[in-house]
């Protein structure tokens, strides 16, 4: 790092020399620190409560440092539970689905508005493409229940019975939900991914398409020789990026658009709204509090791995 | 739509028939984007009768304006909802902008020589967390915000991932001469920091602030995990509850004198898709200045992504 | 590079001073029934001391004291009750009172139990074997004992002996029980306008069976009218009585007769199961609201006026509670017998959380409930002028324009419910020697008095009662498709959370409780 050639002249100093002459810096940092220091490292010294049966002492550090120390009986009773494979795997899954069409579909369609001959029009597809994005998952909750209300929902009074089908219980319905989570999920990002992929592609020198063109190459030569190769770095990376998030399911998703329907449970429940659950439902810290850490440190691995292969293909892209 | 023959096609340009056939499609992709929004919009101005009745529809048989008269009339607590959602908002953005701009800052700064240690105070936060559970119980016994106002700002007001975007900005349009022949004019480091650095930063600032503006508008999760009193309820926390349960609706607000009666006249149904719309409306307006600035942003997210 | 560094050393770091944490931590001396004892001990130490005091003199410095409280719903105008308390309470307590309603049902649970056990500093907290579960929460030490302070307590001769060491665990009484009916029995209440239209005789309903044709009329003539209204655990499931050991979404229950002593998984009883179905005939009748899995807020929706019947725990007078609550008139049908069970020595209590900061001044309010005839009145049915007018001493008239309280004539929830004012037209002027009668003619189930202490099968019960959250919703509901199919499933589930473990844990235990009543 450049810092370091900088520095090098300095180095002989103290942290508290550095204080001194860049005081007012360390002024700067001194707000958001505390906000850290409070938001996420204070509950980070808290992960030790999936190690105890958590009873109340004195204070929240008292508690969490005297509570009884049981090893990882918590987390084998959460792995016991008939519900550790099954978030995880709805977790793992619905995003590995996320992850595939998040690439295919805003990429396809990027490519697609880029070529359209009425500007105009690729600019009013965009902001209407890119509405969802600004709703809020209980909006989006609206959304979907005004069309799957048992009695009152589009689909049910409208479409089904337009062919004479019988109303459907749709938040009973586990079939359906794989569908309706994704569809629900591409309907709100699919605008916002695509703003980043036509970005990428304004960025791309016209001439090569150009001469491409006056060699004679088609449209379908040019995409596949020019467009995918210059944007393939950015998608290698949103996808990995989005490949390290994959233990982290969005609440608002599986916990809002499904009215937390227990009948669903099986094909809805990801391990995030688990923990909520939990949290709410029973008042064991201690399985809970586990079940959050084993997400926790498996997100943190897959970030990293996730994180290293970014470095490896373009090394100002990898976060850290 | 453009059905330009080919004898007007440019040269790298479609033909006639694929810009029809891509404008097709991408008509019906905006129209699957907006018609639930839309369709929302219609319940809420339908009689309620009819929604009773005949379910939610696209083509009412009769307009109706009762969803929202009803709203204005027994409408204090959504107007008090209404009211928390732009307070939080507003302190919330002014206050996270402040914070995530002035940590941003010295990491940029060259010269300063703890900036990765610091960088990576806030950049850990984003790889590891200690989960629901302990953030729960910091807010309710350590830091015990948990019935104010203020549990729906604290958590938001730090964030990594603009932090980076930030310091991006700082890094690209404020050069380090400039911050050097500010300091020789004998400018302390935060006047050089709000006087000159962050003028330059305009475009940072607003994509920051709109990323901010919309994180609390759209807020429900503090409210869930932690909001127990009806008065801090913000509007889309109250338009959850409101979906639970319909009645919710009524049974909350208080000027109604007669609750039976007041429920049994309510028009529920329209009533809470007349919320969604309420909530959605400030979006919807700001939206072409959150387009331009998100488009920003996310142009310079990628650059440092 | 430098960062990737950082990165390694931070999480080593982490990991490390997780694994020391948890080392150093092993306190072995503050198992659970010592730790609670302990906490207990400490402040009612200190409290034995202040609490002399506090009788002669009125502490001089004002102190917040929350009281955390089910309800109908969250009522608006608990705030101006609470401050009006406060108000009364200033020369006698010097509290500044704050009150926090949370509707009957999973609303209540779900924000209770995190803050009972995220140790959030409150002061009194209703707690009943159906809400807040008093036994778990007990015995996880997340409440203080009471014991020292009921010594000289006038709340001791209020409740009586007996009724009052019903709520002991491992010895100690960790709440203490309204003074209220202590018996139980279920049924529904009947909207009476609909009653009266379609002529239906009381009298000859034994079972919910016996309803179905006036149901079926409903159905038929009545459009937006749901002749029957499940929600959540208030649902015709309690028609089938129960006798649960732990907590209502817990297996393990015994059958409401006296002499069967095995411990059953009531969710998956032959007896449960063809209710399901039956609820399910009624769902696909179009009987139970389409989307009432997912309902929340029995008494929100009743007071809607679109549901004809809902099952209740009923007692005498439940009608005019309910009509207090409503606004609207009910008819009062009792189904099951009158028993006493551990349901009611537990039905509603009030328990001083352990983290309370004023114990001390948090047991008198409590006291005050029971003794303290202005004050409790204050919570039982509001403000004078404002929700109800007095029309003599004893006797109260609700103002009918009033919808700020719905907890209004819930006076069950607290103290000495004997002490409440009656309602004119409403409540029966013979109301509490009816209740004596009720207490009477009840007969006493066998299984009174046993606490089951889930100790050692903690998880296995949290990991069932979590199932049984998952299903039990659309089965009372009746909205299934296929119901063996869906209790095959539950069933499964049920047994890979340890069920089995937990009903024999119940069953040894239960049969030493026998023997030793022997």
């Amino acid at each position: 790092m450049s810092s370091e050639n900088v520095t090098v002249r300095k180095r002989k100093r103290g942290f508290f020399s550095e204080i001194r002459t860049n005081g007012a810096l360390f002024l700067m940092l001194v707000p958001g620190a505390i906000v850290l220091l409070i938001n996420n490292y204070l509950p980070m010294f808290g992960v030790v409560i999936a190690f105890k049966r958590y009873r109340l002492f004195n204070n929240f550090f008292d508690s969490v440092i005297r509570s009884e120390f049981v090893g990882f009986d918590n987390f084998a009773f959460f792995f016991k539970s008939p519900y550790a494979f099954n978030i995880t795997r709805n977790t793992i899954l619905y995003n590995l689905v996320f992850i595939a069409l998040d690439l295919i579909v805003p990429v396809a369609l990027a490519i697609a508005l880029n070529e359209l001959r009425n500007k105009r029009g690729s600019k009013t597809y965009q902001s209407l493409m890119f509405l969802p994005y600004f709703l809020s998952w209980i909006v989006v909750s609206y959304l979907a229940y005004s069309f799957l209300s048992m009695d009152k929902g589009f689909i049910n009074t409208t479409f089904l019975s337009m062919f004479g089908l019988d109303p459907v219980n749709w938040y009973s319905e586990t079939k359906a939900w794989p569908f309706i989570l994704t569809f629900f999920h591409m309907w709100k990002y699919t605008g916002y991914n695509i703003v980043v992929y036509i970005a990428s592609i304004a960025g791309i020198d016209s001439e090569y398409f150009e001469a491409a063109s006056l060699d004679g190459a088609s449209k379908w030569q040019q995409i596949r020789h020019i467009t995918l190769p210059l944007l393939q770095p950015i998608m290698i990376i949103m996808t990995l990026l989005a490949v390290g998030r994959i233990f982290n399911a969005d609440f608002g998703l599986f916990y809002n658009v499904t009215k937390n329907s227990g009948s669903i449970a099986s094909v809805t429940d990801v391990i995030d709204t688990y923990v909520y659950k939990a949290l709410r439902n029973s008042n064991n810290m201690g399985m809970t509090a586990a079940a959050g850490l084993y997400q926790a440190v498996v997100g943190c691995i897959t970030v990293f791995t996730a994180n290293m292969v970014v470095r490896k293909i373009d090394k100002d892209k990898a976060l850290f | 739509m453009d059905l330009n023959l080919n004898k007007d096609r440019k040269i790298g340009e479609i033909s006639g028939f694929s810009n029809f056939f891509i404008n097709l499609i991408f008509l019906i992709i905006s129209l699957v984007c907006i018609l639930p929004i839309v369709f929302v919009i219609i319940i809420s101005f339908t009689n309620e009768q009819e929604l009773l009745v005949s379910g939610y529809t696209f083509f009412p048989k009769e307009i109706s304006f009762d969803a929202y008269s009803y709203i204005v009339a027994a409408g204090d607590v959504i107007w008090r909802a209404y009211g928390v959602s732009i307070f939080v908002t507003i302190v919330g953005t002014i206050l996270s902008l402040l914070i995530i701009c002035m940590y941003a800052y010295p990491l940029s700064r060259s010269s300063f020589r703890y900036k990765t240690q610091f960088a990576f105070l806030a950049y850990f936060t984003m790889i590891f967390g200690g989960g629901l559970v302990p953030w729960y119980i910091v807010y309710t016994t350590v830091i015990p915000i948990k019935n104010s106002i203020w549990i729906m700002i604290v958590p938001y007001l730090m964030n990594a991932w603009y932090v980076i975007i930030m310091r991006t900005f700082y890094k690209t349009t404020v050069h380090e001469s400039i911050i050097e022949s500010a300091k020789i004019d004998g400018a302390g480091e935060f006047r050089t920091f709000f006087v000159v650095v962050l003028p330059l930063c305009r475009a940072g600032l607003a994509t920051i602030g709109l990323f901010c503006t919309l994180n609390y508008w759209n807020d429900w999760y503090l409210p869930l995990v932690f909001v127990n009193n009806a008065k801090l309820y913000n509007i889309q926390y109250f338009m959850y509850q409101t979906l639970q349960t319909i009645q919710f609706l009524a049974t909350s607000s208080t000027s109604f004198s007669n609750a039976g009666l007041a429920m049994q006249s309510l028009p529920s149904e329209g009533a809470r898709m007349a919320i969604a719309v309420l909530s959605i409306g400030p979006i919807i307006l700001a939206y072409p200045f959150f387009q331009r600035y998100f488009v920003k942003g996310l142009t310079v997210g990628a650059v440092k992504g | 590079m430098k960062m990737k560094r950082y990165l390694c050393l931070a999480l080593v770091v982490v990991f490390m001073l997780a694994i020391a944490l948890t080392g150093c931590g092993g306190d072995k001396a503050s198992s659970d029934s010592s730790t609670a004892a302990s906490t207990a001990a400490e402040s009612s130490a200190a409290a034995e001391s202040s609490t002399a005091e506090a009788t002669a003199t009125v502490p001089a410095e004002t102190v917040d004291l929350t009281w955390i409280l089910a309800g109908p719903q969250a009522d608006p105008d608990v705030d101006m009750i609470a401050q009006k308390a406060s108000e009364y309470l200033k020369d006698k307590l010097n509290v500044n009172l704050k009150m926090q309603v949370f509707s009957y049902g999973t609303a209540y649970d779900n924000k209770v139990n995190a803050m009972l056990s995220a140790g959030e500093a409150i002061d009194v907290v209703f707690t009943a074997g159906w809400a807040a579960d008093y036994k778990n929460n007990a015995q996880k030490g997340f409440f203080l004992a009471l014991d020292d302070y009921l010594k000289n307590s006038p709340i001791r001769e209020i409740d009586g002996e007996d009724f009052l060491n019903s709520a002991k665990i491992n010895g100690k009484i960790y709440a203490v029980n309204t003074n209220k009916e202590q018996a139980h029995q279920w049924g529904f209440l009947l909207k009476k306008d609909l009653v009266d239209k379609y002529k239906v005789d009381i009298a000859s309903i034994k079972k919910m069976e016996d309803l179905e044709p006036v149901f079926e009329q409903i159905k038929k003539n009545e459009p937006g009218i749901y002749p029957l209204l499940p929600v959540q655990m208030d649902a015709p499931f309690k028609l089938l009585d129960w006798d649960n050991l732990s907590a209502d979404d817990a297996p393990g229950a015994l059958y409401p007769v006296n002499g069967k002593t095995t411990v059953v998984n009531q969710f998956t009883a032959p007896e449960s199961i063809a209710h399901y179905k039956k609820m399910q005939e009624y769902y696909k009748k179009g009987w139970i609201p389409a989307d009432a899995a997912t309902l929340e807020g029995q008494v929100t929706l009743m007071t809607s006026g679109k549901y004809f019947a809902n099952s209740q725990s009923m007692k005498p007078g439940k009608d005019a509670e309910m009509k207090i609550s409503t606004k609207i008139d009910w008819v009062q049908l009792n189904l099951t017998p009158a028993v006493k069970t551990n349901r009611e020595a537990g039905g509603s209590m009030l328990a001083i959380p352990a983290k309370s900061k004023n114990p001390d001044r948090a047991f008198k309010f409590i006291e005050m409930l029971y003794t303290d005839k202005t004050l409790r009145n204050m919570f039982s049915f509001g403000l004078e002028g404002v929700h109800y007018d007095k029309v003599s001493d004893n006797v109260i008239a609700m103002k009918p324009d009033n919808k700020g309280y719905a907890s209004a004539g819930n006076g069950w929830r607290f103290g000495d419910q004997f002490k409440d004012y009656l309602v004119k037209d409403v409540d029966d002027p013979q109301k509490w020697e009816k209740f004596k009668q009720f207490n009477d003619s009840a007969t006493a189930l066998d299984s009174l008095g046993f606490a089951f202490n889930p100790k050692d099968v903690e998880a296995e019960v949290a990991a069932c009662q979590s199932v049984v959250q998952n299903y039990y919703k659309q089965l009372f509901t009746g909205s299934v498709k296929d119901v063996d199919a869906e209790v095959a499933k539950m069933d499964k589930e049920l047994k890979t959370a340890g069920v089995e473990k937990v009903l024999k844990e119940m069953q040894t235990q239960y049969d030493a409780f026998l023997a030793a009543k022997k």
